[in-house]
């Protein structure tokens, strides 16, 4: 049996590589994986305390809302993107700079 | 009826004012003085049948009055009160007015300024006869001011003239300090009696209003009195007088001679009841003072002009001195004589003057009786009259009034100079009237030109002279003193007088104070008034002789000096210099009151700028200054540095601020999500460390 510890491990790992990918990409098809990674992260966790932890099966039910929620997001996202697109002619997230201060 | 009958009079002059002071220049020369002159003669007809039907109906006295003003619950009437004095007076300012109102036509003729003179002098007879018919104090006030406000008008009527304009103001300043006290008095009546018509003023007091305050009444009627010093020009206000020959001869005669002049007189001769015996004393020393220092000065005088006025003031001091002995009728009788006489002398001056082209000095005339013959001999006949001549006019008033003063003086014998003045100065006046008379018609033609362009005046103008000098001889002839009988308890009786002098006794008050306490105010020494009185008619004899003497004595030092040439005027000059210089200079009044009254009013004056100037002006530069400093200071300093400041300070602090924070808000999600990042990091190790 792996230990929770590695799992944590490997979840911090992803949860930073997402981050990475996130703050270096700017290609906004990119973010949208960095944000998978965080997710998975995040849903890796809920897995993870759910098998060492208290609790039946609600880890993995959270994990599949959270699988859910990713859909959904990138979804919303992805509309978001091709109206950025539209206004802009491209997916680069540093142009769409309009609302800075 | 004879009292509308006498306001009809009395309004006529006023018609003629009003016509000439707004139609006078379009009126134009000649038809403005028939005018004013028409209006005048008009009256003086009605007054003259009104005169002679009071005579012959006696009605005892009218009054009409209604209401004027009301102060408080206090209602003040204006009314007009006729008595028998009334009467005279009326008549004799309306006669004398007519006179010269004619003469002026003549005299005026050619002036620029014709209508003008005559709606002055249509005002001023107006205000004149007012004056003599209120029957209030406040009345006679208004008028008195009137009369005086026209008499500022005419002296001043050649205003080109520096000297006219001065005298103008000398006169209506000199005047205000005696009115003044006149409207102190009046005052002090009213609080006292709650009353201003003479007859209720006389009641009240009478009912005792100054019980207990001798004083006060003394002092009120010295105020009362002192109103007849500015006006009738007594010691010490008698500056203004001969100043006043500024103006044209005619106002001369009717104001400064004959009727305003003599105002005063008839003030004194309103109030005469509730004069005290010693406010009565001090009116009898100042008459004294005035007609002995002035007939002094007359002396000597070169102006014709100016010893007639002096002449004037001294027979003025006759009056009042009359008065203040108690001789209350020798006081008003010589006061309408005197008005006939020396209008006569005056208007005979504006003819010497008329007939010399302008000159004054009689020194440059002489030998003027060929040439001017009704003029020369009428002045005679005013010159006669004034010396106290018998039979003339002046000669029964001049004696009533010197039998008054020696009965008084018998009564009082600490007063005894109160008769000795008078008698010197009829000696004086006979000598420096017949100087002026000899000096301007006979002796030698000591101006070869004037002498010989003299003319005779117009008949405009001799004709009042004409008449003038035929009333100034009959005058005395319409009435006989009456004699006043005691009845005991101050009241008196008054039996056997007619005519005029009849007339005016007849309106003498029947009371006067002074009578009641005649013996407590002279002293222990003093007879009982109402002996003093009875023996009054008893000193006629011995005033009568010593007049004529002392008038004969002047007489007689005139003739000497002048037509015999045994007495050098220039020699006695030289001999009595100091007194000479003393009297040339008037007694230095003028001086005197430059160097006091006039000075010290320019010393404040100059004070007063001074005070203005550093002080006021000092106080307002200073606080405007200060003013303008704060300002300066809250403006510039507090306001565009601190206030402005602090406003441009939070502004400026919130755009740098607002500059500094929104450049973290650069609009890129990396950055924010780099940022929370990192915080959270931070914070999670800040976490960690901590815990």
């Amino acid at each position: 049996m792996i230990s929770l510890t590695s799992y944590l491990i490997l979840a911090a790992i992803l949860l930073v590589l997402g981050i990475a990918i996130i703050i270096s990409k700017r290609n906004a098809i990119a973010m949208l994986i960095g944000v998978e990674f965080i997710l998975n992260a995040a849903a890796l966790n809920l897995v993870a305390f759910s098998r060492h932890g208290v609790g039946a099966l609600s880890g993995q039910t959270a994990a599949l809302f959270v699988i859910v929620l990713a859909a959904a997001e990138a979804v919303v996202a992805l509309a978001i993107f091709l109206n950025f697109y539209h206004t802009i002619a491209t997916v680069d997230i540093d142009r769409g700079d309009q609302l800075r201060g | 009826m004879m009292p509308y009958a006498f306001i009809i009079a009395w309004l006529l002059p006023l018609a003629g004012f009003v016509v000439l002071v707004f139609r006078g220049r379009r009126i134009g020369e000649p038809r403005s003085g028939y005018l004013a002159a028409g209006l005048m003669v008009t009256a003086t007809a009605i007054s003259l049948v009104c005169a002679i039907r009071w005579i012959v109906g006696h009605p005892d006295s009218l009054d009409v009055s209604a209401p004027w003003l009301r102060i408080g619950s206090q209602v003040v009437n204006f009314g007009v009160h006729i008595d028998s004095l009334t009467v005279v007076m009326f008549t004799m300012v309306t006669v004398v007015a007519s006179c010269i109102f004619i003469y002026s036509i003549g005299y005026m003729h050619g002036d620029p300024r014709f209508p003008r003179f005559f709606t002055y002098l249509s005002l001023f007879a107006f205000s004149m006869l007012g004056l003599v018919l209120s029957d209030s104090l406040i009345g006679l006030f208004v008028f008195w001011e009137l009369v005086g406000l026209c008499s500022y008008f005419l002296i001043g009527f050649w205003y080109e003239k520096t000297s006219a304009s001065n005298a103008a103001k000398k006169a209506f300043i000199v005047n205000r300090v005696g009115d003044f006290l006149f409207l102190v008095g009046i005052a002090t009546m009213l609080g006292t009696t709650g009353s201003v018509t003479l007859q209720g003023v006389f009641d009240q007091v009478r009912q005792g209003a100054f019980a207990g305050h001798g004083t006060l009444l003394t002092f009120a009627g010295i105020c009362l009195f002192f109103g007849a010093i500015g006006k009738s020009a007594q010691f010490p206000l008698h500056v203004w007088l001969p100043d006043a020959m500024e103006g044209p001869t005619p106002v001369s005669a009717l104001i400064h001679a004959a009727t305003m002049v003599a105002a005063g007189v008839y003030l004194v001769g309103r109030i005469f009841p509730i004069l005290t015996p010693s406010a009565l004393l001090f009116v009898a020393y100042i008459g004294g003072i005035t007609l002995i220092g002035s007939a002094l000065i007359a002396i000597v005088m070169t102006d014709i002009k100016r010893v007639l006025a002096y002449s004037t003031i001294s027979q003025l001091g006759y009056m009042i001195l009359a008065l203040g002995v108690g001789g209350w009728v020798a006081g008003l009788f010589h006061l309408i004589t005197h008005a006939c006489f020396k209008a006569l002398l005056f208007l005979g001056s504006g003819s010497v003057i008329h007939g010399c082209h302008g000159e004054q000095d009689i020194r440059k005339m002489g030998r003027l009786h060929g040439k001017m013959p009704y003029t020369s001999i009428t002045f005679l006949v005013g010159t006669l009259a004034i010396a106290g001549v018998p039979l003339l006019s002046g000669f029964y008033s001049k004696d009533a009034i010197l039998a008054s003063a020696l009965g008084f003086a018998w009564g009082h014998q600490v007063h005894w100079v109160l008769f000795a003045l008078p008698t010197a100065a009829a000696a004086i006046t006979a000598f420096y009237m017949l100087r002026l008379y000899l000096l301007t018609f006979w002796t030698t033609a000591r101006d070869e030109h004037i002498h010989e362009h003299a003319h005779e005046s117009p008949r405009a103008m001799w004709v009042p002279l004409v008449v003038l000098a035929a009333l100034s001889v009959c005058v005395g002839w319409l009435g006989r003193m009456p004699e006043r009988t005691p009845l005991g308890g101050g009241q008196y009786k008054y039996e056997g007088g007619r005519g005029l002098v009849g007339l005016i006794a007849e309106a003498q008050p029947t009371w006067a104070l002074s009578w009641q306490m005649q013996g407590e105010a002279h002293g222990s020494g003093a007879q009982d008034a109402a002996t003093l009185a009875h023996e009054e008619h008893g000193f006629h004899m011995a005033a009568t002789s010593i007049a004529t003497g002392a008038m004969l004595l002047g007489v007689i030092l005139a003739w000497l000096t002048y037509v015999k040439g045994l007495i050098s005027p220039a020699r006695a000059a030289q001999v009595l210099a100091p007194v000479h210089k003393l009297l040339w200079n008037k007694f230095y009044f003028d001086e005197l009151y430059r160097a006091t009254f006039v000075a010290g009013v320019l010393r404040l004056a100059a004070f007063g700028k001074w005070f203005d100037r550093a002080v006021l002006d000092g106080l307002a530069d200073g606080s405007a200054r200060w003013v303008a400093r704060t300002a300066s200071f809250s403006g510039l300093i507090l306001d565009n540095r601190a206030v402005d400041g602090l406003v441009n300070g939070v502004a400026q602090a919130a755009l740098v601020g607002g500059n500094l924070v929104r450049k973290g808000q650069t609009g890129r999600v990396r950055n924010y999500l780099l940022g929370l990042t990192t915080a959270g990091a931070v914070a999670v190790v800040v976490f960690i460390w901590i815990w």
